[in-house]
Protein backbone atom coordinates (compact mmCIF):
# COMPACT_ATOMS: atom_id res chain seq x y z
CA UNK A 1 0.00 0.00 0.00
CA UNK A 2 1.68 3.59 -1.16
CA UNK A 3 0.58 5.54 1.53
CA UNK A 4 1.28 9.22 2.69
CA UNK A 5 1.90 9.17 6.81
CA UNK A 6 3.15 12.71 8.70
CA UNK A 7 4.51 12.12 12.26
CA UNK A 8 4.41 15.12 14.28
CA UNK A 9 6.94 14.03 17.65
CA UNK A 10 9.10 16.43 19.09
CA UNK A 11 11.26 13.35 19.73
CA UNK A 12 13.65 12.62 16.93
CA UNK A 13 14.13 8.55 17.84
CA UNK A 14 10.50 8.19 18.27
CA UNK A 15 9.88 9.28 14.34
CA UNK A 16 12.83 6.84 13.54
CA UNK A 17 11.49 4.07 15.62
CA UNK A 18 7.58 4.78 14.08
CA UNK A 19 9.12 5.29 10.37
CA UNK A 20 11.51 1.60 11.03
CA UNK A 21 7.94 0.29 12.62
CA UNK A 22 6.07 0.76 9.31
CA UNK A 23 9.06 -0.84 7.37
CA UNK A 24 9.49 -3.55 9.51
CA UNK A 25 6.08 -4.51 8.93
CA UNK A 26 6.34 -4.62 5.10
CA UNK A 27 5.28 -0.89 4.27
CA UNK A 28 8.20 -0.36 2.57
CA UNK A 29 6.69 1.92 -0.11
CA UNK A 30 4.97 4.42 2.45
CA UNK A 31 6.09 7.80 2.26
CA UNK A 32 7.39 9.24 5.79
CA UNK A 33 7.21 13.01 6.26
CA UNK A 34 8.51 14.11 9.55
CA UNK A 35 7.46 17.08 12.17
CA UNK A 36 8.61 18.25 15.41
CA UNK A 37 5.89 20.07 16.54
CA UNK A 38 2.60 21.16 15.49
CA UNK A 39 3.41 24.66 13.39
CA UNK A 40 5.99 21.88 11.45
CA UNK A 41 3.06 19.83 11.13
CA UNK A 42 0.71 22.17 9.86
CA UNK A 43 3.47 23.34 6.99
CA UNK A 44 3.81 20.04 5.83
CA UNK A 45 0.31 19.38 5.21
CA UNK A 46 -0.88 21.83 3.37
CA UNK A 47 2.33 21.04 0.57
CA UNK A 48 1.30 17.30 1.38
CA UNK A 49 -1.49 15.07 0.77
CA UNK A 50 -1.56 13.03 3.45
CA UNK A 51 -2.92 10.42 4.08
CA UNK A 52 -2.50 9.46 7.67
CA UNK A 53 -1.56 11.88 11.02
CA UNK A 54 0.21 10.39 13.45
CA UNK A 55 0.66 12.60 16.61
CA UNK A 56 2.05 13.53 19.69
CA UNK A 57 0.64 15.31 22.72
CA UNK A 58 3.32 17.05 24.31
CA UNK A 59 5.71 19.15 22.04
CA UNK A 60 7.01 22.76 22.26
CA UNK A 61 6.14 25.55 20.06
CA UNK A 62 2.23 24.09 19.27
CA UNK A 63 1.57 20.39 20.90
CA UNK A 64 -0.71 18.20 19.80
CA UNK A 65 -4.07 19.63 20.61
CA UNK A 66 -3.40 22.57 19.02
CA UNK A 67 -2.39 21.05 15.94
CA UNK A 68 -5.34 18.85 15.89
CA UNK A 69 -7.97 22.07 16.71
CA UNK A 70 -6.11 23.94 13.20
CA UNK A 71 -6.16 20.46 11.63
CA UNK A 72 -10.31 19.59 12.25
CA UNK A 73 -10.72 23.99 11.17
CA UNK A 74 -9.56 23.03 7.85
CA UNK A 75 -11.45 21.95 5.05
CA UNK A 76 -8.41 20.46 3.08
CA UNK A 77 -7.57 18.65 6.67
CA UNK A 78 -10.01 17.78 8.64
CA UNK A 79 -10.95 14.49 7.24
CA UNK A 80 -7.80 13.23 7.55
CA UNK A 81 -7.18 10.25 10.00
CA UNK A 82 -5.91 11.10 13.26
CA UNK A 83 -3.78 8.38 15.66
CA UNK A 84 -2.40 10.03 18.72
CA UNK A 85 0.85 8.51 20.21
CA UNK A 86 1.64 9.76 23.81
CA UNK A 87 2.71 8.59 27.27
CA UNK A 88 -0.11 10.56 28.53
CA UNK A 89 -2.08 8.38 31.28
CA UNK A 90 -4.99 10.80 32.05
CA UNK A 91 -7.99 9.37 31.17
CA UNK A 92 -9.98 12.54 31.24
CA UNK A 93 -7.27 14.24 28.72
CA UNK A 94 -7.65 10.92 26.91
CA UNK A 95 -11.31 11.35 26.24
CA UNK A 96 -10.86 15.20 25.75
CA UNK A 97 -8.31 14.27 22.54
CA UNK A 98 -10.70 11.36 20.85
CA UNK A 99 -13.50 13.97 20.39
CA UNK A 100 -11.19 14.64 17.50
CA UNK A 101 -12.03 11.83 16.13
CA UNK A 102 -8.62 10.41 16.63
CA UNK A 103 -7.54 6.97 18.00
CA UNK A 104 -5.22 7.04 20.90
CA UNK A 105 -1.78 4.89 21.47
CA UNK A 106 -0.32 4.48 24.70
CA UNK A 107 3.68 4.06 25.07
CA UNK A 108 5.28 1.90 25.42
CA UNK A 109 3.15 0.10 22.16
CA UNK A 110 4.32 -2.74 20.33
CA UNK A 111 4.49 -2.60 16.75
CA UNK A 112 1.41 -5.08 16.19
CA UNK A 113 -0.58 -2.43 17.99
CA UNK A 114 0.59 0.47 15.65
CA UNK A 115 -0.24 -1.43 12.38
CA UNK A 116 -3.44 -3.01 13.90
CA UNK A 117 -4.94 0.97 14.82
CA UNK A 118 -3.30 1.94 11.55
CA UNK A 119 -5.64 -0.63 9.24
CA UNK A 120 -8.45 0.38 11.39
CA UNK A 121 -7.99 3.90 9.52
CA UNK A 122 -6.40 3.61 6.53
CA UNK B 1 0.00 3.61 47.91
CA UNK B 2 2.96 3.84 49.98
CA UNK B 3 6.59 2.39 50.48
CA UNK B 4 6.25 -0.99 48.74
CA UNK B 5 3.22 -0.57 46.20
CA UNK B 6 5.13 2.71 44.62
CA UNK B 7 8.10 0.59 44.10
CA UNK B 8 6.31 -1.86 42.34
CA UNK B 9 4.53 0.33 40.17
CA UNK B 10 7.69 2.26 39.64
CA UNK B 11 9.18 -1.38 38.78
CA UNK B 12 6.46 -2.17 36.81
CA UNK B 13 6.50 0.93 34.20
CA UNK B 14 10.04 0.75 33.94
CA UNK B 15 10.20 -2.72 32.97
CA UNK B 16 7.31 -2.86 30.37
CA UNK B 17 8.76 0.73 28.92
CA UNK B 18 12.28 -0.88 28.28
CA UNK B 19 10.71 -4.08 27.66
CA UNK B 20 8.48 -3.02 24.74
CA UNK B 21 10.05 0.22 23.47
CA UNK B 22 13.75 -1.32 24.13
CA UNK B 23 13.70 -5.13 23.57
CA UNK B 24 15.54 -5.52 26.96
CA UNK B 25 14.10 -8.04 29.02
CA UNK B 26 14.15 -7.54 33.12
CA UNK B 27 16.38 -10.42 34.98
CA UNK B 28 16.66 -10.99 38.88
CA UNK B 29 20.08 -9.77 40.55
CA UNK B 30 21.14 -12.92 41.14
CA UNK B 31 21.10 -13.83 37.29
CA UNK B 32 23.93 -10.77 36.30
CA UNK B 33 27.24 -13.21 36.64
CA UNK B 34 29.94 -11.76 37.54
CA UNK B 35 31.49 -10.91 34.06
CA UNK B 36 28.43 -9.18 33.37
CA UNK B 37 29.24 -6.91 37.08
CA UNK B 38 30.82 -4.44 34.79
CA UNK B 39 27.53 -3.98 32.68
CA UNK B 40 25.68 -2.03 35.73
CA UNK B 41 28.54 0.73 36.17
CA UNK B 42 26.03 3.64 35.84
CA UNK B 43 26.68 6.09 33.35
CA UNK B 44 27.46 9.57 33.66
CA UNK B 45 24.17 10.74 31.73
CA UNK B 46 21.01 11.17 33.15
CA UNK B 47 17.63 12.37 32.25
CA UNK B 48 14.82 13.96 34.15
CA UNK B 49 11.16 14.66 33.70
CA UNK B 50 9.09 16.70 35.88
CA UNK B 51 5.74 17.04 36.38
CA UNK B 52 3.37 19.19 38.06
CA UNK B 53 -0.32 19.83 38.36
CA UNK B 54 -1.93 17.46 41.00
CA UNK B 55 1.62 16.74 42.39
CA UNK B 56 4.96 18.17 41.93
CA UNK B 57 7.52 15.68 41.61
CA UNK B 58 10.38 14.41 39.00
CA UNK B 59 11.68 11.38 37.45
CA UNK B 60 15.43 10.81 36.86
CA UNK B 61 16.48 7.89 35.17
CA UNK B 62 20.62 6.53 35.27
CA UNK B 63 20.93 3.73 33.10
CA UNK B 64 23.81 1.83 33.13
CA UNK B 65 26.55 2.71 30.15
CA UNK B 66 26.34 -0.98 28.50
CA UNK B 67 22.45 -0.19 29.17
CA UNK B 68 22.67 3.27 27.26
CA UNK B 69 24.01 1.60 24.23
CA UNK B 70 22.18 -0.99 23.88
CA UNK B 71 18.85 1.07 24.70
CA UNK B 72 19.44 3.27 21.34
CA UNK B 73 20.88 0.27 19.40
CA UNK B 74 17.59 -1.69 20.47
CA UNK B 75 15.27 0.74 19.03
CA UNK B 76 16.92 2.20 15.60
CA UNK B 77 17.93 -1.75 14.84
CA UNK B 78 21.53 -0.37 14.89
CA UNK B 79 24.87 -1.66 16.66
CA UNK B 80 26.77 1.59 17.15
CA UNK B 81 24.76 4.46 18.30
CA UNK B 82 25.91 7.88 18.56
CA UNK B 83 25.92 9.87 21.26
CA UNK B 84 22.75 11.72 19.92
CA UNK B 85 20.82 8.49 19.54
CA UNK B 86 21.81 7.62 22.69
CA UNK B 87 20.71 11.09 24.14
CA UNK B 88 17.39 10.43 22.22
CA UNK B 89 16.80 7.06 23.39
CA UNK B 90 17.68 8.00 27.05
CA UNK B 91 15.25 11.19 27.37
CA UNK B 92 12.74 8.97 25.19
CA UNK B 93 12.55 6.06 27.74
CA UNK B 94 12.50 8.50 30.88
CA UNK B 95 8.95 10.42 29.21
CA UNK B 96 7.83 7.44 28.65
CA UNK B 97 8.33 5.83 32.29
CA UNK B 98 7.14 9.32 33.75
CA UNK B 99 4.10 9.25 31.35
CA UNK B 100 3.37 6.17 33.73
CA UNK B 101 4.72 7.01 36.91
CA UNK B 102 3.17 10.10 37.34
CA UNK B 103 -0.38 9.36 37.63
CA UNK B 104 0.28 7.19 40.32
CA UNK B 105 1.24 9.97 42.58
CA UNK B 106 -1.39 11.88 41.75
CA UNK B 107 -4.94 12.29 43.46
CA UNK B 108 -7.46 11.22 41.93
CA UNK B 109 -9.29 13.69 38.81
CA UNK B 110 -6.73 15.74 39.09
CA UNK B 111 -4.39 16.22 35.94
CA UNK B 112 -0.35 15.97 35.91
CA UNK B 113 1.15 17.49 33.41
CA UNK B 114 4.79 16.27 32.25
CA UNK B 115 6.99 18.50 31.17
CA UNK B 116 9.55 17.90 28.14
CA UNK B 117 12.83 15.73 29.54
CA UNK B 118 15.86 17.27 30.14
CA UNK B 119 19.53 15.66 30.05
CA UNK B 120 22.18 16.45 32.39
CA UNK B 121 25.44 14.70 33.78
CA UNK B 122 26.90 13.95 37.27
CA UNK B 123 27.70 16.40 39.28
CA UNK B 124 25.36 19.19 37.49
CA UNK B 125 21.85 19.49 40.19
CA UNK B 126 18.52 19.32 38.68
CA UNK B 127 16.67 22.14 38.45
CA UNK B 128 13.64 21.09 40.23
CA UNK B 129 13.40 22.06 44.14
CA UNK B 130 10.84 20.53 45.45
CA UNK B 131 9.72 21.06 48.99
CA UNK B 132 9.09 18.53 51.58
CA UNK B 133 9.76 16.19 49.22
CA UNK B 134 9.81 12.31 49.39
CA UNK B 135 11.57 10.02 47.56
CA UNK B 136 11.20 6.23 46.23
CA UNK B 137 14.58 4.85 43.99
CA UNK B 138 14.27 1.76 42.18
CA UNK B 139 17.31 -0.09 40.35
CA UNK B 140 16.21 -2.58 37.27
CA UNK B 141 18.27 -5.13 36.44
CA UNK B 142 18.14 -5.86 32.53
CA UNK B 143 19.87 -8.56 30.04
CA UNK B 144 21.90 -6.11 28.69
CA UNK B 145 22.76 -3.44 31.80
CA UNK B 146 21.04 -1.19 35.23
CA UNK B 147 18.96 1.68 35.44
CA UNK B 148 18.38 3.11 38.59
CA UNK B 149 15.01 5.31 38.62
CA UNK B 150 14.48 7.65 40.99
CA UNK B 151 11.36 9.30 41.74
CA UNK B 152 10.49 12.81 44.32
CA UNK B 153 7.78 13.25 44.68
CA UNK B 154 5.29 15.84 47.17
CA UNK B 155 2.97 14.93 49.81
Amino acid sequence: MDIKILVVDDSPIMRKVIERTFNICGYESTSIFEASNGKEGLDILEEHAIDLLIVDINMPIMDGVQMLKEVKKNDQTKEIPILIISAESNKERIEKLSRFGAIFIHKPFTPEKLMAKMEQLI
Amino acid sequence: MQGMSYKSEIYKAAAETFEITCFLFPIEEEEVDNQSKEQLLLSNMKSMVEFSGATDGMVILTPSKSLLNAMAGNMLGIDEPNKDEKEEALCEVANIISGNIAPIFSKKGELCYISPPQLFSNGEKSTKNITNSLKETVRIFLDEGAADIEVHYQV
